[in-house]
């Protein structure tokens, strides 16, 4: 004789693609990362200048890379990844964390060239107020430096915006890179890129 | 330059740094040993997006919080960031962002990462403020798989 607790086995949640809380918010942000985008991958990223607060902060991290750092092939970010985990020295928190837009995009002009494939594109709205809306995108780019070979990456980035215009206007950026996976690398880049925009210089907020 | 900010910023910084490694032990503590008082982490209306499913309130939070297999996170990568004052009203908000692995029972490893949003809120218990989730965005990396 035993005893009645046999119950069904938990099970997790489905995994869904994007959230993005309203259609009027989705339109916001496919705009908003069209534009972004293509500045980023244009190679040339000082426009960005015009989508950042003047106040803005910026940090990127990595995986804790356990085994064979150099086998995984993100020295680019290394020094620049800012992981509070493996990081205990207060100034070097400070330094690794950019400020102000000037030194946000100085910044970010100096990673490395980049193509990003925008189909791949997941987002989850965090939050949104009138003051405030928050987001995360993740996806695959490719790097473009590379000299015989692309190397290919996933990204999960937060950015959070305030209201500026008919558009956004970034006051929090945090990038978080790491290699992609087979898979990942695989599906990359298979539906059609999107119509490039007819203006030569997107801007970011009106 | 931007104009000067009313704090400074080394010192917000410094102080996000130690507010959210405090938060991250407490959090993933409670995720996978005192799953029951999670949701005390939360406030009110906070909104946690899990896997690309939306979940709102304090109530369906602790329900879906229940429904999760236990759980065994291991955090591998910290960062923060204050959150600008021009977005948050001037409340004292900070910005998350964790990646690691986890164990649910009867599931394989998984990579995640997590963003939170935490502000400073009264607390009817205690004279000083306490710091509550606003928003929750959680995905395994590999979730397309």
């Amino acid at each position: 004789i035993g005893f009645d607790l046999e119950v069904a086995p938990a099970t997790l949640p489905p995994c869904k693609p994007s959230y993005f809380c309203s259609e009027d918010i989705k339109n916001i942000i496919h705009c908003f990362l069209q534009q972004y985008y293509s500045i980023y991958d244009s190679g040339n990223r000082q426009p960005l200048l015009d989508g950042y607060h003047d106040g803005a902060t910026f940090s990127l991290s990595i995986p804790f890379i356990t085994q064979n750092p150099s086998k995984s092939s993100l020295g680019e970010y290394q020094k620049d990844s800012r992981n509070l985990k493996r990081m205990k020295d207060p100034t070097t928190r400070f330094r690794l964390i950019k400020h102000t837009r000037l030194n946000v995009v100085a910044f970010l002009n100096e990673l490395p060239k980049t193509q990003h494939d925008i189909a791949s594109f997941i987002v989850d709205v965090n939050t949104y107020t009138a003051t405030l809306l928050a987001f995360t995108v993740s996806g695959v780019f490719k790097e473009m430096d590379g000299k015989s070979r692309e190397s290919y990456r996933a990204f999960s980035r937060v950015f959070i915006a305030v209201p500026a215009g008919n558009g956004l206007c970034i006051v929090n950026d945090e990038l978080f890179v790491r290699n992609a996976t087979t898979e990942e690398i695989r599906r990359a880049f298979v539906a059609p890129a999107p119509t490039p925009s007819s203006s030569p210089v997107p801007t970011l907020s009106a | 330059m931007a104009a000067a900010a009313p704090v400074d910023f080394r010192a917000q910084v410094d102080q996000s740094c130690r507010y959210s490694e405090e938060f991250v032990n407490i959090y993933y503590d409670c995720m996978d040993k005192k799953r029951r008082t999670l949701m005390r982490l939360y406030l009110d209306k906070a909104t946690l997006v899990w896997n690309g499913n939306a979940v709102s309130g304090q109530d369906a939070l602790g329900e879906f919080f229940e429904s999760l297999p236990s759980s065994e996170f291991t955090v591998h990568t910290l960062d923060c960031q204050p959150v600008h004052e021009q977005a948050t009203q001037g409340q004292t908000t900070l910005l998350v962002v964790t990646a690691g692995s986890v164990k649910f029972e009867g599931n394989k490893q998984r990579y995640f990462n997590q963003n939170f949003l935490l502000t400073a809120q009264a607390s009817p218990n205690s004279d000083q403020p306490v710091w509550k989730i606003a928003s929750d965005c959680f995905r395994f990396q590999d979730w397309a798989n």
